[in-house]
């Protein structure tokens, strides 16, 4: 069996002259299945089995990575050989010295699913009707014009074995709904996006589910089919509990993992911060690996170190960075489990899991009397952030206005633009509701990575909206 | 095995399971990425990787699967695995494989990549460095200054006779650099890809990514108008890579896009004429046949203006009655073709960038965008954020950042009113474009 720790750590010991300061050995085995369902019709169904290893090994500040679908041992020992000679480095053999299985310590560390129902025992036909079923409550409502539904579940076993003695095995099931719908009346078109996904089996979207979602956003996207463009300009911004984290995910989160503020390479704005105050002393953010069936945890990071719950700022001070192997060795610290990497082909990174801003003492309702005249934000899109200057940009799916305390129309087309530092000093009212978390795949350069994220109401007293701004052309719809 | 057996060996376990008709795409692939940041080597990585797709119909039906092991009970599996998941699908009249045809001899593969010591490609990424922090002394940090290879062999056959087989390679390099000043910092990113070693410029990269830094610091914003911009090549190619989802025949055919329907007509301003070839000398996604053995060709897709064609792969072509455009993508051996272009590129005018600058009332000449997926391809309403020099009167006041640009797609293409005669390439992991300076007028900037 190609993920016996027994076996990798013998194929460990047998390449010891090439471990360097450290070796460690990443082997993967997944299924995959996705279906997806376009236009009316089941457009792909594709299901496969993928296997790899990646072996690793440090040499002072260098490390070389070695990755192949080769399992027998000649080709580990190759490989821990050419990632050695990589590293250019001939650090003395470490004599004698031989890995004995450590599996009873993996033992002590909980395991955060049950997997009612593993997706492999799932026939596919049930799995198809999970996209039908959607696709047709969606077009029984009136001015729906596409859908496009998605599931598809994972089954991801891995094995880590390290020169530390270190081994883990991790089973990560995830299954995932997701539909887009677009919404037409004469020339306006509007879509909107639902998803749920979790660290579960084939329970995460079994019963109505996937009928329910497809309904919530095909009601939004006609709801915003008689909305009027969104006002641009400067002005207070609410986001409900239900708009999900992705604000503080992008334009904060990211700013925390350690790799962008190692010691002399200040590269995020929260460098050299520990201990200070970087936000309003409302906020308290924390990323979480450890709650069982959300879509961003796991066991074990992908370098085989027991997750945890992370507190990144309490009460606007900032408490931690997020680290991997790498980063807690340059900065002299424990490694606190964030070590992520999409598949064997990668090498790993600190990463987000799930990323939470905790409730505060504010009344949802009273946040949104407090407002004059501002946006309410009810679901977040896609955005982007960059790290170093601290600008973030946000496309909005669904807003209101706000006027005199009220709630009145929805807009369309807004979106926010700022700088997540000084959004975060800003923030001034946090509500009492933690909100829904919401699912998300996290790109960080080039690679993927499931994670949840969750916020409380919340209001920023001033940010920039980007709307349309009326002008000559008549162009415009 | 050779690549050919084991294709081979797969449409016969197909055929056993079941299936009507059956196609095998080998990929394999060898990579070398080095990293250093700060004048260290930070991660050397080298990998040989392996995938083979299994296609097969069962009547109208069709089913994919894969397997990354090449043993034949593996083999089989997926066989077997590809023919049950057809046997799920919707029936459809329009799937179907290649006919053979010929395959134009293209060289893209280039021997001298083989022949450098790894220790001369640490030094080209060393260069890079080297090249950002000598442009400016404020150039303080870089990070993750890459030089990268690929070689890739992909071997494709199907039982309507189809069997092709091509090897490439190319090299790129890239990198982030920070600049800092007493009241900020600021990052630039610097990137290029070639199909020959020796065609690389490493000191250039360097100086792209350092000059993008330093070039934003000390920026301020501006107050919300109408005004035109001016995109810098590597930005219009960013743009292109949008028209190109517009112009994808699955998109098209599913009504998800707002060029459906549009053959024939005006949908850009006089001059604008965009191809597609995958064929094109040395362009970084240049092909001789594309992901399910079509031939590489050059397809006309806007004429001055004028749309001409879609991008086609065998299935949406079967469907609107047309030809393949050799136009079929996989993002990797686990998905199903797409039509995707192979190397995008808008004509180059005449104008230099300096020219068109000159021609400017007021507006941002663009260094940056942030947002670009979210623009929405059927309404093709967008608003993405944006940065770059503030120009009044063809002159350059200063750096603005932290604004957005928003409007509608169609308006975009139809206001563009200026095209330079600085064709950059840009590609060699997704998507290939080749794209000069843009001036477009009249478009909705919101700032402070």
């Amino acid at each position: 069996m190609t993920l016996d720790p027994n076996y990798l750590i013998a194929a460990l010991n047998a390449g010891r002259a090439y471990w360097g300061d450290y070796a460690e050995i990443f082997a993967e085995q997944r299924a995959d299945t996705i279906i997806v369902l376009d236009d009316g019709r089941l457009e792909q169904l594709s299901a496969g089995e993928e296997a790899g290893l990646g072996v690793r090994v440090f040499s002072g500040k260098t490390s070389a990575y070695v990755y192949t679908t080769d399992f027998s041992r000649d080709a580990i020992v190759e490989a821990l050989q050419l990632a050695h000679a990589a590293t250019r480095q001939r650090t003395a053999e470490q004599a004698g010295q031989t890995l004995v299985a450590a599996l009873e310590r993996q033992a002590t560390v909980p395991m955060l699913a049950t997997y009612k129902q593993m997706p492999d025992g799932v026939p596919l036909a049930t799995k198809v009707a999970v996209v039908r079923n959607a696709d047709r409550v969606a077009r029984g409502l009136a001015e729906i014009r596409q859908v496009t539904a998605t599931y598809s579940d994972t089954i991801q076993d891995v094995t880590i074995v390290n020169s530390l003695e270190e081994v883990a095995q991790d089973r990560r099931v995830r299954t995932v709904f997701r539909v887009n719908v677009v919404a037409q009346k004469d020339d306006v078109i509007q879509s909107a996006f639902e998803a749920t996904g979790g660290l579960a089996g084939f329970e995460q979207v079994e019963g109505e589910v996937s009928e329910r979602l497809a309904r919530v956003a095909a009601e939004r996207a006609r709801r915003m089919l008689y909305a009027r463009p969104a006002p641009a300009g400067t002005m207070p911004v609410v986001c409900a509990a239900e708009a999900g984290g992705v604000l503080v995910h992008e334009a904060m989160g990211h700013g925390m993992e350690a790799d962008f503020n190692l010691p002399g390479q200040p590269i995020s704005v929260f460098a050299g911060k520990i201990g200070q105050a970087v936000a309003s002393p409302k906020v308290t953010i924390v990323d979480d690996a450890t709650i069982p069936g959300l879509y961003g945890s796991a066991r074990f990071d992908d370098e085989g170190v027991p997750t945890q719950r992370r507190v990144l700022i309490e009460n606007g001070i900032l408490q931690n960075y997020m680290h991997d192997r790498t980063t807690a060795r340059e900065m002299g610290v424990p490694p606190n489990g964030c070590g992520r990497r999409q598949t064997f082909r990668h090498t790993p990174m600190p990463r987000m899991s799930n990323t939470l801003m905790l409730a505060g003492n504010d009344e949802p309702d009273a946040i949104i009397r407090s407002v004059a005249r501002g946006l309410l934000v009810k679901q977040m899109g896609g955005g982007q952030v960059n790290i170093v200057s601290g600008e973030f940009v946000f496309k909005v799916q669904e807003a209101f206005l706000i006027e005199n305390g009220q709630v009145t129309e929805p807009v369309r087309g807004a979106t926010l633009i700022g700088n997540g530092p000084a959004i975060l000093k800003i923030i001034d009212m946090v509500g009492t509701d933690a909100g829904e978390t919401r699912i998300g795949t996290c790109g960080k350069y080039d690679q993927g990575a499931p994670v949840g994220h969750g916020i409380p109401t919340l209001r920023i007293p001033e940010i920039v909206v980007g709307g349309i701004v009326p002008g000559m052309s008549e162009t415009i719809r | 095995m050779n690549n050919l057996d084991t294709v081979q060996q797969t449409l016969t376990f197909a055929r056993h399971a079941g299936a009507d008709e059956a196609e095998a795409l080998l990929s394999r692939r060898r990579v070398l990425t080095i990293e250093v940041s700060n004048g260290q080597v930070e991660t050397i990585k080298q990998a040989e990787d392996q995938g083979l797709a299994v296609r097969v119909l069962v009547g109208k039906r069709i089913g994919l699967s894969y397997a990354t092991e090449l043993s034949e009970a593996s083999l089989r599996r997926a066989a077997q695995r590809a023919v049950e998941i057809a046997r799920a699908s919707d029936a459809d009249e329009s799937v179907g494989f290649a006919e053979p045809r010929a395959i134009p001899a293209l060289v893209g593969f280039d021997p001298e990549m083989a022949q450098h010591s790894i220790d001369e490609k640490i030094e080209r990424a060393f260069a890079i460095e080297r090249a950002a922090r000598q442009y400016d002394a404020r150039i303080v940090l870089t990070r993750r200054i890459t030089y990268a290879e690929r070689d890739s062999i992909e071997t494709i056959a199907n039982t309507r006779g189809l069997v092709a087989e091509q090897h490439n390679n190319g090299c790129g390099g890239g990198g982030l650099v920070i600049a800092r000043d007493a009241r900020e910092q600021e990052m630039g990113f610097g990137a290029d890809a070639k199909r020959r070693y020796a065609d690389l410029n490493p000191e250039k990269i360097g100086v792209e990514a350092a000059e993008k830094a330093v070039l934003m610091l000390g920026a301020t914003n501006v107050a919300t108008q109408r005004a035109s911009i001016l995109l810098d090549p590597k930005m219009a190619g960013a743009f292109l890579a949008i028209i190109a989802d517009l112009v994808s025949a699955d998109n098209v055919q599913k009504g998800k896009s707002l060029l459906a329907g549009k053959i024939g007509r005006a949908v850009a301003a006089a001059g604008v004429t965009l191809v597609d070839d995958g064929a094109y000398p040395d362009a970084p996604g240049m092909r001789a046949f594309d992901d399910e053995g079509v031939p590489s060709q050059r397809t006309v897709v806007i004429a001055d203006g004028v749309l001409q064609s879609y991008l086609h792969t065998t299935y949406t072509a079967r469907k609107a009655s047309a030809h393949s455009t050799g136009n079929a993508t996989r993002t990797s051996f686990k998905t199903a073709p797409e039509a995707q272009p192979s190397n995008f590129y808008l004509v180059a005018g005449t104008e230099s960038p300096d020219a068109l600058r000159a021609g400017m009332t007021r507006g941002l000449w663009v260094r940056n965008l942030m947002n670009l997926h979210t623009a929405n391809p059927i309404s093709g309403e967008f608003s993405f954020g944006a940065n770059g020099l503030w120009i009044e009167n063809g002159k350059i006041v200063g750096p603005v950042r932290g604004v957005t640009i928003s409007g509608n797609l169609t308006d975009l293409l139809l206001n563009i009113r200026g095209i330079g005669n600085d064709v950059v390439w840009q590609g060699g992991y997704g998507i290939s474009v080749g794209a000069p300076s843009v001036l477009i007028e009249d478009v909705s900037i919101a700032g402070r």
